[in-house]
């Protein structure tokens, strides 16, 4: 049997009310009839009406919402940790633009992640983890966000901070041009990262602490004042494509010089405590690459006809 | 107009991540058919009635077609749908679908225009959360993941 009402905090998103606020036109009762299926694209408009909507579900809700253990297990063998709800490679079921707009909507400060709250069970062995539904956001340097419905926070017997992560050994993105170290004016210059996730593991007063490193985003300058931040690595192109064909990452250079190419790679990063949950870092460590050298030439097309033994003083012979 | 209602997809009844992602387009069609048609019955029929969100949405579709008013656009369209596809602990399954809206237009029996909303192609996120009761899914909530910290 279904419980009567579906607790998760969600929110209402509906403007039907709309008119009423904007004034000028009204229909008859003064009310907008308009069915919008979002609320707000201000977040202080979605979040005035979380407290309205929240309020209204505590009242009509006939079950303690988030009730993870039901009848079986007592209240305080339930803990509450999160995890990232989009992974961004690692074992991913998203790809990375759903993940960009999904952390976007964390936006009341910068870097945010949404996370979704998973429900400890320790009355177990082991303990299972159930995801709620239920999501957070994390920023960096902001106080961890609190567990649904006043539950307990699981904590970890390590922490791990965003110094932490950023102080790990991450092994920097090598550059990759094609062709390589030699562009042409005007070409389009084909540069891509390769970048692996990586895992560090350590033990530090007896618990063993793994933190996992994956790249999602690169920061290019091209060593001319261009500077790009692209999601994706990039890729090789065929090589009849070479200096042709446009790419995510590639570069168009306005002038014929030696350039060093800049990569700065950030890395999401999650940790676990002896093989528990992976929990989220707020925020990124960035890796800078070792400079990429691109020499960009001129090239010149002519006709040319018989050879320069027969005529020493045509185009290109000397 | 004769719109016809739209029809279940094969998929839709399967309990898998594909065939919650069949029913999860699905029911925001039925969603956008009760918009055009007036009719939320389809709609309701696929949905828990303690989804909120969407008993506010049938109230809005019924004001918007009292005494013979009518809707032009406002159709929503599933841009992209992930789900880890894992029970959550009240028994649902949770996904994320992203979303934009075409720009919609109400008028009044006389043809009066009454409220006009713009079209949102930025893609906005929101969650849903559906269980499958063995025979086929049922939508029990819908609306913006909660972002408090």
């Amino acid at each position: 049997m279904r419980t009567p009402i579906h607790a998760h905090r969600l929110f209402t998103f509906f403007a039907f009310s709309l008119l009423f606020f904007l004034g000028p036109i009204t229909s008859a009762n003064g009310q907008g009839v308009g069915v919008d299926w979002f609320d707000g694209s201000d977040p202080s408009v979605v979040n005035s009406d979380i407290t309205g909507d929240e309020d209204a579900d505590e009242q009509t809700s006939s079950l303690p919402r988030d009730d993870p253990g039901g009848a079986v297990a007592s209240v305080t063998s339930i803990t509450y940790t999160y995890e990232r709800v989009c992974l961004q490679g690692v074992g991913s079921f998203l790809d990375r633009g759903d993940c960009v707009r999904i952390d976007a909507a964390c936006d009341s400060e910068p870097d945010g992640v949404m996370v979704e709250w998973i429900a400890i069970d320790s009355s177990t062995t082991p303990p299972t983890e159930t995801p709620t539904g239920d999501t957070s956001c994390l920023y960096p340097g902001s106080p961890a966000p609190e567990p649904p419905n006043g539950g307990e926070a699981a904590e970890p017997a390590v922490v791990i901070t965003l110094e932490d992560f950023q102080s790990q050994p991450i092994i920097a993105a090598s550059v990759i041009s094609e062709p390589n170290n030699f562009g042409l004016l005007g070409g389009h210059n084909n540069f891509w990262a390769e970048a692996d996730e990586q895992e560090f593991t350590f033990e530090t007063l007896g618990d063993q602490v793994t933190i996992r490193a994956w790249p999602v985003a690169y920061d290019w300058n091209y060593g001319d004042g261009t500077t790009r931040t692209t999601q994706t690595a990039g890729n090789a192109v065929p090589e009849s494509d070479w200096l042709l064909v446009e790419t995510p990452t590639s570069h168009v250079y306005g002038a014929t010089g030696d350039y060093n190419v800049v990569l700065t790679t950030r890395f999401n990063g999650d940790y676990s405590v002896n093989g528990g949950p992976w929990i989220p870092i707020a925020g990124q460590a960035a890796v800078e690459s070792e400079p990429h050298f691109i020499s960009v030439w001129r090239s010149d097309n002519r006709l040319v006809d018989g050879t320069c033994a027969e005529n020493p003083s045509a185009w290109g012979c000397k | 107009m004769n719109i016809p209602v739209p029809e279940k997809p094969a998929l839709a009844d399967e309990n898998t991540v594909e065939g919650l992602e069949a029913f999860t387009e699905w029911w925001f069609e039925l969603g956008n058919y009760a918009v055009i048609t007036g009719n939320s019955a389809p709609w309701i029929a696929e949905t828990d009635p303690g989804c909120k969100n969407c008993s506010a949405l049938v109230d809005s579709v019924n004001r918007s077609h009292a005494d013979g008013g009518w809707v032009v656009g406002g159709s929503v369209t599933v841009e992209t749908f992930d789900s880890k596809f894992r029970e959550t602990t009240q028994g649902s399954v949770a996904s994320f679908v992203t979303m934009s809206q075409d720009a919609s237009a109400y008028y009044s029996s006389e043809g009066n225009l009454i409220e006009e909303l713009p079209a949102r192609e930025e893609q906005v996120v929101r969650q849903t959360f559906a269980e499958h009761n063995g025979e086929r899914w049922i939508m029990l909530d819908f609306g913006s993941p909660n972002t408090g910290s």
